[in-house]
């Protein structure tokens, strides 16, 4: 009984939306005139809807997953990490109270510049250099893996090199031949090839989203009971 | 043991690699070396699409991108807006990223519709971050005062003038989406090419430049890269950061092609001495 | 007043950005204060999210009188409850609406989007074109999609032995010229970001002439 209403219920529930969805993609048409597709059409929607606000819940499991991990840390006092970790908190409550207090949609509007503040000089400014860091690592991986050891790394290289050169507005001033080979490779290899890539990947995508609705993939229900 | 110096070149330190990188990118920012810029098809070719709009025409524009791609993505986006706002449409701006509006925040104060005229509520208007990613798409497409009660500073959508009479996607002339994420990029030709046939048009990350290519130009009508950022302002005339970072683009480019070719002379160079050496 | 503050939120921002590139040379503690400083901001960020995505799609909607409306938001809720020990299972209600819904409405456009538009827009190839290097092109266009499909057929393995072999090779090699100029297009991604912070950096942090 309990593995019923524990694993069943949900994937049932799961089969359930995705029919109704499907449903709505083959009957209702681009304008609905009769009752039943008016019915089918409203009903999607809602759904729809309802999924973005249930997705809107999840965006908050970070700061949950955070809370229990770090707490954990705080309270173990474990050895060069728990000052650390009791920053990070102190950081996140502030920000969720100057968030709440700044938020426009909430209409609270007590610390807009404050939240403005640490969005773009704190998360903005961490964000962008996390994320550009990886710069460093290209190159000295292009540096030091790129090497032309056989033919087919050899062909690799040269069409990299072309590449690159083709956005290099350098070249693409003073040679713009490479531009046109490049062009060349990009229209008659790269497209074919990735899709290619892409008509597989949407058959392997399709059938995942049969076996998925059919309860055979049920990886989203998390830890097994 | 000592390293040879082709054995120091082939495996050079790694903090050499990165302060030459640091150098040949932050240079040419400071002391630009004026080289000319050629503005590619592809970008003349998102410009007809939006010259072509007619007026009054509705535009929905989706700011998919979170603040780690901001520094990259964010000229692009603003020379769009430039272009779009020297016409007279309606802008409906929105994204699916939860950073999202930070990002509209900083867009928009580069961009300063008031300098061309609109009015918030009238001539643009921000519905804020929509979750959902995929659903959200098809959410707004389908209905979109039901999808989006408010916009992004509380105010409803039915006492906003230019969405009154907006319910979807058969509303809207053209689509645009600046994203560094592939399935985003694709999620909109599923949820608003495919059923409604809408004009989209598709700014990506270079390196997802060759995900996208199978569905151009039939089903993306536009689609370009962040990096064509400068060549964009310099076709509309608006230069900003993207013109700045051309030259930079150039002597970090060349500066890697001859490292890799050190590299592997060096390389085989050593590889030549072992042979010799045995 | 703004003035100071702004000016104090660029030396921060600088001071947080060279911290984090300081890794690159080697971890370091100001490293790991300026990675838990952008978790604890990042994660704080979204719960403001969270909640103002809760009161702009549900709440707004309940005191509007959609009444419905109250079953997202007690599922919604609900999902908190993964982090319990027994009471786990309850977040696999809301959880299963979102996968239903979500899987059922891509894949049944990718039907269309990915799968059939594409195999059209490749049959529907004039092969023949007055450019030579055109006409090379779509007969190179045509064999890479086909051997590229058929590199990944892996349920009949002798399609990947013997003469057979030379197909899959074929496909192989074209995704590898392709990976390699997907690989050049990361470099120039990567180094657009890069340009970006060191913008910030040298115009409103040292503030240089542009």
């Amino acid at each position: 009984m309990s593995l019923a209403y524990r694993r069943h219920l949900p994937i049932i529930i799961t089969f359930i939306m995705g029919i109704i969805m499907i449903l709505q993609y083959f009957i209702v048409p681009k304008q609905p005139v009769e009752p039943y597709q008016i019915t089918m059409q409203k009903v999607g929607e809602t759904l729809t809807n309802w999924a973005n606000l249930l997705a809107a819940f999840t965006i908050g499991f970070g700061m949950v997953n955070i809370a229990l991990i770090h707490s954990r840390h705080v309270s173990r006092k474990t050895p060069g990490q728990w000052y650390y970790s009791a920053w990070l908190l102190f950081v996140a409550v502030i920000m969720v109270i100057v968030g709440i207090g700044g938020e426009p949609a909430l209409g609270i509007n007590v610390s807009k510049y404050q939240y403005d503040w640490m969005t773009t000089y704190v998360f903005a400014a961490l964000s962008g250099t996390m994320y550009s860091s990886l710069a460093f690592y290209i190159t000295s991986a292009c540096y030091r893996a790129f090497r032309a050891r056989t033919i087919e790394a050899t062909a690799l290289l040269i069409v990299g090199f072309i590449t690159l050169m083709s956005r290099t507005p350098a070249f693409q001033a003073y040679l713009p031949q490479v531009i046109e080979v490049a062009d060349w490779i990009n229209k008659y290899i790269v497209k074919s090839s990735f899709r290619g890539i892409l008509i597989g990947g949407a058959l392997g995508a399709i059938l995942l989203g049969i076996r998925t609705l059919m309860g055979m993939e049920t990886g989203y229900l998390g830890r097994r009971d | 043991m000592a390293k040879s110096p082709l054995e120091y070149i082939e495996s050079l330190p790694r903090e050499i690699i990165y302060t030459i990188l640091i150098i040949c990118l932050a240079v040419p920012l400071v002391k630009p070396l004026g080289l000319p810029v050629p503005i590619s098809s592809r970008v003349k070719e998102w410009h007809q699409y939006v010259e072509g709009l007619p007026d009054g025409a509705y535009v929905l524009v989706s700011v998919d991108y979170g603040v780690g791609s901001l520094p990259a993505l964010e000229p692009f986006m603003v020379a769009t807006l430039h272009d779009l706002f020297e016409r007279n449409v309606k802008v409906v701006i929105m994204t699916l990223y939860s950073d999202g509006p930070i990002c509209y925040e900083s867009l928009i104060t580069k961009v300063n519709p008031d300098a061309y005229g609109k009015q918030y509520g009238v001539d643009y208007v921000f519905l804020g971050y929509i979750p959902g990613g995929e659903t959200a798409m098809k959410a707004v497409a389908e209905n979109l005062h039901a999808a989006v009660p408010t916009d992004y500073y509380g105010t409803p959508l039915n006492q906003i003038p230019m969405l009154k009479d907006i319910s979807g996607a058969s509303d809207f002339a053209m689509i645009i989406s600046v994203t560094p994420s592939g399935d985003v990029a694709q999620g909109w030709i599923r949820q608003w090419v495919t059923p409604y046939g809408i004009t989209y048009m598709s700014c990506v990350l270079a390196m997802m430049m060759p995900t996208m290519e199978p569905y151009y130009p039939a089903q993306v009508k536009a689609l370009t890269d962040a990096g064509r950022a400068g060549e964009y302002e310099y076709l509309i005339g608006k230069p900003g950061s993207g013109i700045r970072k051309l030259d930079a683009f150039s002597v970090a480019h060349i500066m890697l092609i001859i490292a890799i070719i050190i590299a592997n002379i060096a390389y085989f160079a050593l590889k030549a001495q072992k042979k010799g050496g045995a | 007043m703004a003035d100071i503050w702004t000016e104090c939120g660029i030396w921060v921002a600088a001071i947080l950005t060279i911290a984090v590139y300081s890794f690159a040379y080697r971890d370091n503690p100001l490293f790991k204060f300026a990675e838990h400083t952008f978790v604890g901001v990042a994660v704080g960020y979204s719960f403001v999210q969270a909640i103002r995505g809760v009161k702009t799609f549900g709440i707004d909607h309940l005191t509007a009188g959609e009444a419905l409306y109250i079953i997202p938001i007690i599922l919604g809720f609900l999902m908190y409850f993964r982090y319990h020990k027994t009471l786990y299972w309850l977040y696999r209600y809301g959880i299963s609406i979102i996968v239903g819904v979500g899987i059922a409405a891509s894949f049944v456009r990718d039907i269309e989007t990915s799968f059939l538009a594409q195999i059209a827009a490749t049959a529907g190839i004039n092969i023949i074109k007055a450019d030579p290097a055109a006409t090379l092109g779509n007969i190179v266009f045509l064999a890479a999609v086909a051997t590229t499909l058929y590199y990944f057929i892996f349920t009949f393995p002798m399609l990947h032995t013997g003469r057979a072999k030379t197909l899959a090779d074929a496909g192989r090699w074209f995704m590898m010229l392709a990976f390699g100029y997907a690989f050049a297009k990361t470099v120039v991604t990567r180094y657009n970001l890069m340009l970006g912070r060191l913008e910030f950096l040298l115009f409103e942090w040292l503030k240089l002439p542009k």
